[in-house]
């Protein structure tokens, strides 16, 4: 299994098809959503095995609800095996998150407490898949609007001890990070370090929207649906200087996608600062 | 509390906001509901605009706020199941047809019913079509008496109004047509079909819809020619007969 390549890449929807098969040079890996090819053939397996030809391949899982309290569903993760199996992916990843609950998928990723309790449950479930996929996964950070009270961990020594305890990855959302952070009322840089940095197989760069109540609070939204924002460019930053290597760098645009020239431009900025980070330099 | 009733309190608060807010949530940080209220509204939000990656163009006709509201109808009584959304949205061409459209776009059910035909045709496995070697191989007489499998990556519609045309006039392209130059009293036969990487499509006229619908219902060749020739001449047969040939229309003949 090779790893992914440590450069910038997008998250590829069908409306790029055209585009990325007229230019397959734009990027060395792409990143698809499973859900989005299974139960599928014909045309749109045809597209994404094209471009599988051309460039390496992350799986980044939305449905498994793995911190789920209900149990896995095991369909669906054989789904997921039979994609892994056809695709040969570079990397397979899901959320720290649930999604389905009595029979409905609610297409969003749901809040958790950090207690001990879920962190076995979620242990078994990330075991499981890693069992049927015969690999190891990476395992997202969450953005949050709530908190729960009686937290036993913070959610990096959460992950910390996830990643000690089911030999998982982390794909670390600095978006995520900074968006939980605000929302929390914490300070996204200090917790830089509380993660399991050296287990790193991922980063996602996302934009975000912001909402302003009455009394001045801020809410800010995880809607991957803008340019990634300086603070979060000043993280990732943070982030690499930190770790001193480079990582695969994703950047996620899920509402009203542009086209290939706007993503490009935020790869090739993710790409400048990746360099100058490492070098100890400063990026524009 | 148990982590499953916990869990079990927001998704119903999510959803239908009948619970309680989930009492272990730090209401310290201010504005729970507020807070929570961006998980409810990400729901139909996101899920409303996975039904619209499978409905632009409907999406489009409705105009963006109107088809957010009945999206939203839709999601509450027929939610998905799985996160595989490109099967879930099958009910909602009939679900649009039961409810109030303005008149001038009243046929907009059939529009979705066109574009969930063109998902599924994308989405199915692409059958090895008969050849026309193949076909050559049987005599006139056994040709006659076939029952032929249509390519399972396909799909035979009819509309009242020409959705296939004005569904080409919101695709970018210069071939297409404009709004304007569609005549919407005109009734259409489509046939899609997936070939390779691409979701081919026609207006086919009604002699080559009946053919297709024949052998689709299992008629032999000789059935289906006969109801196709109430619609058409010798030429106009010839011609229906080559199309389906010559485009890898059939996939197998039926033992």
């Amino acid at each position: 299994m090779k790893a992914l390549p440590d450069t910038a890449a997008f998250a590829f929807k069908s409306r790029h098809y055209e585009e990325l098969k007229a230019n397959s040079a734009v990027c060395d890996w792409v990143e698809v959503h499973p859900e989005n090819y299974m139960q599928t053939s014909g045309v749109r397996l045809a597209q994404l095995e094209q471009v599988r030809n051309n460039a390496a391949l992350s799986l980044h899982g939305v449905g498994m609800s793995l911190a789920s309290e209900q149990s896995l569903d095991e369909s669906h993760l054989k789904q997921l095996k039979q994609m892994v199996d056809r695709f040969q992916p570079h990397s397979v990843s899901e959320h720290l998150a649930w999604s389905h609950w009595n029979s409905v998928y609610y297409n969003d990723l749901l809040p958790i407490p950090y207690t001990k309790e879920l962190l076995q449950q979620m242990c078994l479930h990330v075991e499981r898949v890693q069992e049927v996929l015969c690999r190891p996964i990476l395992i997202e950070n969450p953005s949050l609007l709530v908190r729960y009270r009686g937290n036993e961990y913070s959610e990096g020594e959460f992950l910390g001890e996830l990643v000690t305890r089911t030999g998982c990855g982390l794909l670390f959302d600095l978006n995520n990070l900074y968006v939980s952070s605000i929302n929390l009322s914490d300070n996204a840089f200090e917790q830089l370090a509380d993660y399991p940095l050296k287990s790193v197989g991922e980063v996602h760069l996302a934009g975000h929207s912001v909402e302003q109540l009455e009394d001045g609070t801020e809410l800010r939204i995880d809607d991957h649906g803008s340019e990634v924002c300086d603070p979060v460019w000043e993280l990732y930053r943070a982030f690499l200087q930190l770790t001193g290597c480079r990582v695969p760098t994703l950047i996620e645009w899920d509402t009203d996608t542009p086209g290939l020239d706007v993503l490009t431009t935020e790869m090739d900025r993710a790409e400048q600062i990746m360099a100058t980070a490492l070098a100890g330099g400063e990026a524009a | 509390m148990s982590l499953g009733s916990e869990q079990e309190q927001l998704a119903e608060y999510i959803r239908h906001q009948r619970s309680a807010i989930p009492e272990r949530l730090d209401e310290e940080l201010g504005h729970i509901e507020r807070r929570l209220a961006v998980y409810r509204n990400n729901h139909f939000y996101l899920l409303g605009r996975a039904l619209a990656e499978s409905f632009p163009v409907t999406q489009a006709l409705l105009g963006r706020n109107n088809f957010d509201a009945l999206a939203r109808g839709y999601l509450c009584e027929h939610p998905p199941s799985s996160p595989v959304l490109s099967r879930w949205g099958d009910s909602f061409s009939k679900w649009l047809q039961g409810q109030p459209l303005p008149q001038q776009i009243s046929w907009t059910a059939q529009m979705a019913r066109f574009e969930w035909a063109w998902l599924q045709v994308s989405v199915t496995e692409v059958a090895a079509a008969l050849s026309p070697e193949d076909i050559q191989r049987y005599s006139q007489e056994e040709l006659l008496q076939c029952r032929f499998r249509l390519q399972p990556a396909s799909c035979l519609l009819h509309s009242s109004v020409p959705v296939r045309q004005i569904w080409r006039a919101h695709q970018a392209g210069t071939n297409n047509p404009s709004l304007e130059c569609i005549d919407m009293q005109q009734s259409e036969y489509i046939l899609l079909l997936g070939q390779g990487d691409q979701v081919m499509h026609w207006s086919i006229n009604g002699a080559l819809y009946a053919l297709l619908m024949a052998l689709q219902q299992g008629d032999t060749l000789a059935q289906a020619l006969e109801l196709a020739a109430d619609k058409t001449d010798d030429q106009g047969l010839a011609a229906a007969a080559a199309f389906v040939v010559n485009n890898g229309i059939l996939a197998a003949t039926e033992e």
